[in-house]
């Protein structure tokens, strides 16, 4: 073999090594941008999220539909006993803690369209809003407890769900088919339950409303769960919640977040109307004696109990009273109210 | 003989030469190149870095006016009549107990922690400045760090004192630390 030869071969092999560490440079540089705009593009989107989350704090019952990237949002809310810790995650390590805000969800969303509604929870006063969010992959059915009137508690219950999502009023005995949604939640009230077999993914709510109409108090059953789980319920609101979370494990946790922020709320309650006792006391003018009542009735709350009991029907007959105290204050009074 | 010998040495030399000049051209070539594509991921970090500074004022903007939505929507200080909140406005008697609630719970507390999570590393108060000539502040939240920088936003806002109905006119100062 001639030199030039040999060199001619030492060249070619030179310029295949050097070009493929520049190759290998460029895939690590295009690997790692992916990388880096995959993480941004979720930056973006949880910012977008938690603005749009934040921003419909200041405006309840506003339903949103958000439109976004093909994207798996997870939802957690754990309860250890003591403390709640809740967050969404976009897996790729961009999260977002949401200790304040009480997001009632299904734990995995995903699809393009996300749709979010809020409800004000009112103890009688505002407590916070409840946030909700699912898909349109997921179909809502509320079996008819009343097919001869137009409100029954089904059809409050189907004016009360946001408008963009998948729901329709089911009868007793109409068959649901597998129409390809990623879930199926059904909601049937405790005398007329459903008399078919459900379509897998399926979650099956049993709602037993104790007062006379939804906006009152009242169980939910998680059925579908083993072993069935019973939750506890006061206003349309955190009925909703039961509606929209994962399992009951998912809405006593937001639940518990709930009544912290009322325990917090029904002590600055307590303390201004101290401060209202001390300039109208009690004896001297009505304002004064409605405030020494609410004084005196006004405690922390306890938790909520998961059955229809008696203590859950003197907890919404409570709030009532507060109300209607409230009210009283108004009436010819012109006291300064209690919320 | 010795002339052909001589020749051919010569015409080695000369190809050696021209092989080193060559490989000398190519390492150089390559040298430059990878210069070039060293100065380029410079540029493009620095131009990277630039822009991802910018999105983060950006964020950093955005919380400051995300928190200032927050305590201005707060249920624990915001005025109500009954059921109703009044936007804009702040109930005297909640805040001062707010305030005290959470100055009580500082630093390890339940209830401090809690509004830690919300309103982070800043510093919130309300300036009473309207009719009153002397300035009264009333401080709702504060964390001691030591900011690498501070945005401040300074928001109006309606003080009412519900025992004599009384309104003032206030600014929500909230102090966000970085």
């Amino acid at each position: 073999m001639k030199k030039a030869q040999l060199s001619m071969q030492f060249n070619w092999i030179f310029i295949f090594i050097v070009g493929a560490v520049i190759l290998l440079f460029f895939l690590m540089v295009i690997r790692n941008q992916t990388k880096t705009a995959n993480t941004e593009l979720s930056i973006t989107v949880k910012e977008n999220l938690d603005t749009i989350i934040k921003s419909a704090e200041s405006s309840p019952g506003v339903e949103k539909i958000i439109q976004m990237p093909q994207n798996n949002i997870e939802f957690t809310c754990d309860f250890d006993g003591i403390d709640t810790f809740s967050s969404y995650d976009f897996g790729n390590g961009v999260s977002q803690d949401t200790v304040y805000d009480t997001i009632f969800s299904q734990r995995e969303v995903s699809g393009q369209s996300i749709i979010s509604m809020t409800r004000s929870w009112d103890m009688p006063f505002k407590v916070g809003l409840f946030q909700y969010i699912t898909t349109t992959n997921t179909q809502y059915l509320i079996v008819d407890d009343d097919v001869t009137s137009t409100t029954g508690l089904a059809e409050q219950l189907n004016n009360s769900l946001p408008k963009s999502i998948k729901k329709k009023i089911i009868t007793q005995a109409d068959t649901v088919s597998d129409e390809g949604f990623d879930r199926y939640v059904l909601i049937e009230f405790s005398n007329t339950p459903y008399q078919k077999t459900l379509p897998l993914r399926s979650k099956k709510l049993i709602v037993d409303v104790g007062g006379l109409n939804l906006d009152t108090y009242g169980s939910i059953k998680f059925s579908s769960e083993s072993p069935t789980t019973t939750v506890g319920y006061v206003r349309t609101p955190a009925l909703l919640g039961a509606i929209f979370s994962e399992n009951s494990s998912f809405y006593n946790c937001n639940i518990k977040k709930a009544y912290w922020r009322l325990n917090v709320l029904y002590n600055l309650t307590k303390n201004r109307v101290d401060v209202l006792l001390n300039s109208f006391p009690s004896g001297t003018t009505d304002c004064g004696t409605i405030y020494q009542w609410v004084n005196s009735k006004l405690s922390d709350p306890q938790n909520l109990p998961n059955t229809k009991n008696e203590a859950q029907i003197q907890y919404s007959t409570y709030v009532d009273n507060l109300k209607r105290q409230n009210e009283n204050l108004i009436r010819g009074n012109n006291c300064p109210l209690i919320y | 003989m010795s002339f052909d010998l001589l020749n051919k040495l010569k015409m080695i030399k000369k190809t050696s030469r021209k092989a080193q000049i060559q490989m000398a051209e190519t390492i150089a070539i390559i040298i430059v190149v990878m210069i070039i594509l060293i100065l380029g991921m410079i540029m493009y970090s620095k131009i990277k870095e630039q822009d991802l500074n910018k999105k983060k004022n950006q964020f950093n903007e955005l919380d400051i006016v995300k928190l200032s939505q927050i305590v201005y929507n707060l249920p624990e200080i915001q005025c109500s009549f009954a059921e109703v909140a009044d936007y804009g406005c702040i109930d005297k008697l909640k805040l001062k107990a707010l305030a005290e609630i959470i100055t009580n719970s500082y630093p390890s507390g339940k209830e401090y922690f809690y509004y830690k999570e919300i309103f982070g590393n800043s510093n919130i108060s309300i300036q009473i400045i309207y009719p009153d000539n002397t300035v009264s502040e009333i401080e709702l939240y504060h964390t001691d760090i030591k900011p690498k920088s501070v945005s401040i936003m300074r928001m109006p806002i309606i003080v009412l004192e519900p025992a004599t109905d009384k309104t003032d006119f206030g600014v929500l100062i909230i102090k966000k630390f970085d």
